[in-house]
């Protein structure tokens, strides 16, 4: 890491593993929009109404992931305490974090994701959960030719496996 | 392959789901003593041809289960919900 | 049969010369060229012998119908068997091979199988082999001898070389075909905007617009067609590939022959791609295909469609012959007979027709071609080539009226009609609608999201096509505009294709399925034997079922099951195409998952640490476990052994990161693991942990695994490394349906933490001195657990045993697994600590008798596992009335009970248990789940569920493995085989 290499459409594609800092779930019920709302405001966040629309402001990042769910990439850890009302859980080692970058980043996604890449199904500042190589995977798109991916901590090296072995076969 | 609208992430290839079973059927409640009840529940099934209501969990996804309207003949799918969202099971399957 | 290359014309590029190479022979060729058209401008007419019979076989298409040439392409390990000459693109240094032919394509002593053909026909493999004769030793012997002699190409051994890929793919429209309808609805649809995927299997556009001589007025339409669709950015154009499936929910399966068309892949390039494609709509233009006519020697080489021989004289500027029969039931093959008259060709017409339209005859007349009406082909003879053809007057029926004539030819072109490539249709959507007019299954111009244009809507003609087109694409800019040939084949059309004699036979062999060699008169003892509708009729005489699916014989079978069973076409009915279209490659499908990509492997963060240790690993699941650690030169029956009895011993560590790990949260959670676990959860304090049995709705267990309280609403599940992801999808079930009263949250941890189980004597001194805590018995008993820093790591310890020994399980965070582990390790030698493996740890287990995934397999209860105290009476839980069922309760079902094995050999898992004087036959009276050698207790022990199983303690069994041929005698002992007080454990 990084790896350097192409599609076999010769587009450029840099893989690298990033440091994922700070990842917290925060999870609630019937009060849930109210009660994450009002703790991401204290991070100058707020809860998005949408699956697909990443909020970030600074160095932190809030991806709704369900109804009832919000997860939240930040580079210090958050000071939010459980309760009767939100369930705060650190994933922070659960992730690791990999960034794809260059014109054929979507192009090599398209190859192991059954995600429609171009600008229009997926605008820049969009996120999605999907399957990659039949692991579940959260996808963002922070650039036109950037994506970050967020991939379940154990299945990393054989991910990263899978998408360097499109590169070398590329080559 | 079956392409289905997950209410939250969308439309996405079945292989990101995985089935559920019957959605028809209506869990007991846990104070539920009468051993018949839970035969009903967990054994018998209409395996209906033509329209269906099926489970389907979103795993790779939002992992969300969802209650998908499912024709067994066509496959057409002809709509999806979060299953916490449909206000009474029993009511809302039978519609 | 006398094919040449015509001086001028085609399609070609001649200024280039390339060489192509048919057995050992070559050919001079020119880009542009198929293999086919090169083989046949070198006057190669023989290409093949029959699946079957062995006949010489040659060319009768130009596309993707052909059912004759298969070749061998390449050799070494790019060698690939079953290619169609048609469809392989020429290009230098191609290299090709018959098959199906020895010694040689010319002589081949397989073709004495023609002569017993009244053995290998309809119902051959049932007749022969279901009956009397059955058993399996002899099918195994002759279907060696048979597949060799009936067969198609042989594949290498060796590994591809090359490589392939897959491409997830989304649009607006997908367009099969770019014939003059699938450009015309891709013009309109890329102008409207919309994103288009334009599938194409030729390695040009234009589809039956390239059969046009060279120069028609059609070729400028296509060529601004094609410049306007290119510059189109919303339409991207793939060539040299082939729409092969059609999926529901609008999902195509293509694959792209990326780099086929050269020697080898240049480097870096795929050679396929598969493409699947999602699509809102999709717009089929996949024209139609000839139909052949059944008469005697209709296989002969040199017999040939008319459309593929008007390909040849006007793609590829190839004659196919000099003295032409054509033989036709439609007014489509005059325009090949009247250019190849034009070309030069002696032209013959017998044309089933008794009238044909007036223009037709005037042309024919002009070029001055001899034309039969109501006279057909009722022979062609030669062998391995046509020399000539016997025509007789035939009546409404196909039968002939007298004695006809012989007239000599080179080249038999024939049209029996045309049917629509419904294809992908008919995968779809099924079953297509017969019309008899055009005596063909047309699928309807729309259903779904399906559009169905051009000759596979049975257009009329190429304006027609291009309307149709055009409006399916959106009708967006001007509609096209072209004037073709007036010789649609559906509009008198003679719904006849077999000829056979007065009395109903063939003076021959007449096929009807070329590539799997089926004969009218196999279609026709199926008939007889009752194998009347068309499932039965395809499977009994395999019409149809060849590589090609019947693309040239589908119709020819059903009409003459029509005629025989004195029914309409559509009584008869038709089969259901499925996918692939053409055959494709399993290389092409599977992309890059093979090999190490398989699937996606999961691993520890402490792997490399097992790897780098010489560890040998075993798979679990996803996961690669550390399954034992050799010392030099020990197997792992040695290493398992000196691990376990060293846990007894000392101290050893254990990776288990494998567990599966649910954080369990919110306000109702205690109500949640009350009525997830069979035992109770409500009172279980703040760090503390419980050992849990968790059922199914059905009753039998499901997982088992300790729960730890680490909060008010805070707890943490361990579940099995098999049963994780099972585990967390019933509670998401539960919580998000019946139990949605409930205030929890489960979110999977398995990632979140690396785990570590430390077992053994010394465990507590060592995590003493590695934590510097107060882990004395007092401050953490067991089922507690504790806050301690590892090098510096924040980690939780959990006091839980599974050895039976001290033991301890130390939660870490994932990203520190090996830092942590590495401290211990470098901590622990004072205390001889060492590693092990999945292999020391059952053994451990065993000895214990704790269960595990051979014990918790799908099929237990809590009473066959001895696991009944743990089952609440107080509570419901998932499971608790159905686990009580009279049938569950029976006392006569086998349960847990500990073996110990009599004498050195140890019992295979597996093995089914028998009274010591009964009669070992049938199921048994129980079988072994585990085994091991015990070093604990020095002998060979197991586990085992038995009948009765506890009121036998003492009794003496038979463990018989009828796989390994072992009979052996255990003594039957509870399954608490080591320290059953669990004095170590506690202490």
């Amino acid at each position: 890491m990084p790896a350097h290499g192409v599609t076999s459409d010769g587009a450029a594609v840099v893989i690298n593993e990033t440091n994922l800092g700070f990842l917290t779930q925060l999870a609630g019920w019937a009060r849930f929009s109210e009660v994450a709302d009002a703790a991401l405001r204290a991070q100058s966040l707020s809860l998005s109404e949408n699956f697909r629309v990443t909020v970030r402001r600074g160095m932190v990042t809030a991806w709704r992931i369900a109804p009832d769910r919000v997860l939240i990439r930040s580079d210090v850890k958050l000071s939010l305490e459980s309760s009767d009302d939100l369930a705060v859980l650190d994933l922070s080692e659960a992730r690791v974090c990999l960034t794809l970058e260059g014109a054929g980043a979507a192009g090599l996604l398209s190859r192991v994701i059954a995600l429609d890449f171009s600008e229009a199904a997926f605008p820049v500042g969009t996120f999605a959960q999907t399957a990659l190589h039949h692991v579940g995977v959260l996808v963002d798109r922070p650039g036109r030719d950037q994506f970050t991916i967020l991939i379940p901590t154990t299945w990393t090296t054989s991910l990263i496996g899978l998408l360097t072995d499109h590169l070398a076969r590329a080559a | 392959m079956l392409r289905i609208h997950c209410p939250v992430c969308g439309l996405r290839d079945e292989t990101e789901f995985t089935y559920g079973g019957d959605a028809t059927m209506r869990r007991p409640d846990m104070t539920e003593s009468d051993p018949k009840a839970w035969v009903d529940y967990v054994f018998i099934r209409d395996n209906p041809r033509g329209p269906h209501k099926e489970y389907w969990h979103h795993v790779t996804g939002c992992r969300q289960w969802l209650i998908v309207k499912r024709d067994t003949l066509t496959h057409e799918i002809s709509g999806s919900y979060l299953a916490r969202e449909v206000a009474d099971l029993a009511d809302e399957v039978a519609a | 049969m006398t094919a040449r290359r015509l001086p001028s014309g085609g399609r070609i590029d001649r200024s280039r010369t390339i060489r192509v190479q048919f057995d050992g022979r070559s050919f001079v060729a020119h880009p542009g060229d198929t293999l086919a058209s090169a083989l046949l401008a070198g006057g190669q007419t023989l290409l093949a012998r029959s699946f079957k019979y062995h006949r010489p076989r040659g060319l009768m298409a130009a596309g993707v119908e052909e059912p004759h040439a298969l070749v061998h392409l390449r050799d070494g390990n790019r060698h690939e068997p079953n290619a169609q000459a048609t469809m392989v693109e020429a290009f230098d240094g191609l290299k090709s091979t018959s098959q199906n032919a020895w010694p040689s394509l010319q002589f081949d002593v397989g073709a004495v199988n023609g002569l017993m053909s009244r053995f290998f026909g309809a119902g051959f493999y049932y007749k022969t082999f279901i009956g009397p004769l059955k058993g399996t030793g002899f099918w195994m012997f002759w279907e060696r001898l048979i597949r060799r002699a009936a067969g198609m190409g042989r594949a290498t051994t060796l590994d591809d070389p090359d490589h392939y890929e897959k491409i997830n793919a989304f649009c607006d429209v997908l367009i099969a075909g770019t014939g003059p309808a699938g450009l015309a609805a891709a013009l309109a649809a890329g102008r409207k905007g919309e994103n288009v995927i334009l599938v194409e299997q030729d390695h040009v556009l234009g589809g039956s617009l390239l059969n046009e001589q060279a120069g028609a007025p059609s070729d400028t339409w296509l060529s601004h067609a094609e410049a306007e669709l290119r510059d189109l950015p919303n339409v991207r154009i793939l060539s040299r590939t082939t729409a092969f499936g059609a999926y529901d929910t609008e999902v195509f399966g293509l694959v792209e022959r990326f780099q086929d068309h050269v020697r080898a892949p240049e480097a870096g390039k795929p050679r396929q791609r598969y493409w699947l494609v999602r699509t809102k709509r999709a717009i089929l233009a996949t024209g139609a295909i000839e139909r052949p006519m059944v008469f005697a020697g209709n296989d002969v080489p040199g017999v040939m469609l008319a459309s593929a021989v008007r390909k040849y004289l006007n793609r590829y500027a190839v004659l196919a012959g000099k003295n032409v029969v054509v033989a036709t039931n439609n007014d489509s093959a005059y325009t090949p007979a009247l250019e190849l008259a034009k070309a030069g060709a002696k032209v013959v017409i017998c044309d089933l027709r008794r009238n044909i339209p007036a223009g037709l005859a005037d042309s024919v007349k002009k070029a001055a071609i001899d034309l039969r009406l109501g006279q057909a082909v009722l022979k062609a003879e030669g062998g391995k080539s046509v020399r000539g053809t016997y025509i007789v007057p035939v009546d409404s029926n196909g039968r002939a009226t007298a004695k006809g004539t012989r007239v000599i030819c080179d080249l038999v072109a024939v049209s029996g009609g045309w049917a629509p490539a419904l294809h992908l249709w008919s995968q779809r959507f099924g079953k297509p609608q017969y019309h008899a007019s055009l005596d063909a299954f047309l699928p309807p111009a729309e259903k779904g999201a399906f559009l169905c244009v051009g000759s596979l809507a049975g257009a009329a003609s190429l304006q027609e096509a291009l309307s149709q087109g055009h409006a399916a694409g959106g009708s967006i800019g001007r509609e096209p505009s072209l004037s073709g040939p007036d010789d649609f084949w559906g509009r008198d059309l003679m719904p006849v294709t077999v000829i056979t004699k007065a009395d109903g036979s063939t003076p021959g062999k007449a096929f009807v399925d070329f590539q799997h060699d089926v004969k009218l008169a196999d279609v026709d003892q199926a008939y007889l034997e009752g194998y009347v509708s068309v499932e039965h009729l395809k499977r009994y005489t395999t019409s149809g079922m060849a590589a090609d699916q019947g693309k040239t014989s589908n119709l020819n079978a059903l009409a003459r099951m029509a005629t025989l069973r004195g029914m309409e076409i559509p009584s008869v009915g038709t089969t259901t195409f499925r996918p692939p279209y053409t055959p494709v490659a399993i290389g092409a499908i599977v992309g890059h998952d093979h090999g190490l990509y398989f699937r996606p492997t999961r691993l520890s963060t402490i792997h490399d640490w097992h790897k780098e240790n010489a560890a040998e690993m075993i798979e679990a699941g996803a996961w690669l476990r550390p399954w034992y650690y050799p010392a030099k030169g020990e197997n792992i029956r040695g290493a398992y052994i000196r691990e376990a009895a060293h846990v007894r011993e000392h101290v050893g560590i254990v990776d288990v990161s494998t567990l599966g790990k649910i954080a369990a949260q919110g306000p109702d959670t205690a109500e949640f693991l009350n009525r997830m676990y069979a035992n109770g959860f409500k009172t279980l304090e703040i760090g503390r942990l419980r050992y849990g049995v968790m059922l199914r709705e059905d009753g039998f267990i499901m997982d088992d695994g300790a729960t730890a309280r680490l909060g008010q609403n805070d707890y943490f599940m361990s579940t099995t490394t098999a049963n994780a992801a099972k585990v967390l999808a019933m509670a998401e079930h539960l919580l998000q349906t019946a139990w949605r009263d409930l205030k929890v949250h489960v979110t999977t941890v398995t990632d979140q933490w690396a785990a570590i189980a430390i077992a053994g004597p010394k465990s507590r001194d060592l995590l003493t001195a590695v934590t510097k805590a107060d882990l004395s018995k007092e401050t953490l008993p067991n089922n507690h657990l504790a806050y301690v820093l590892v090098a510096d790591v924040p980690c939780r310890l959990h006091r839980m045993s599974y050895s039976g020994e001290l033991a301890y399980e130390l939660y870490i965070p994932a990203k520190s697994g090996r830092k942590v582990w590495e401290a211990l390790v470098a901590a622990g030698a004072p205390f001889n600590l060492k590693p092990y493996g999945t292999e020391a740890m059952g053994a451990l287990r065993i000895e214990k008798g704790h269960v595990a995934g051979a014990e918790i397999e799908g099929r237990t209860t809590m009473k066959d596992l001895g696991l009944e105290a743990f089952a609440s009476s107080k509570k419901p839980f998932v499971g608790s009335v159905l686990r009580k069922r009279p049938v569950l309760e029976d006392p006569k079902r086998p349960s847990l009970v500990g073996l110990e094995i009599i004498g050195n050999t140890g019992a295979k898992a597996g093995s089914l248990l028998f009274s010591l004087n009964g009669p070992t036959k049938g199921h048994g009276e129980g079988w072994v789940s585990s085994t091991t050698y015990s070093p604990a207790l020095k002998k060979n022990i197991a586990l085992a569920l038995l009948a009765r199983g506890p009121a036998r303690i003492g009794e003496t069994i038979q463990v018989v493995d009828f796989l390994g041929s072992q009979t052996l005698q255990a003594k039957v002992v509870s399954h608490h085989f080591f320290d059953p007080e669990g004095h170590r454990q506690n202490g």
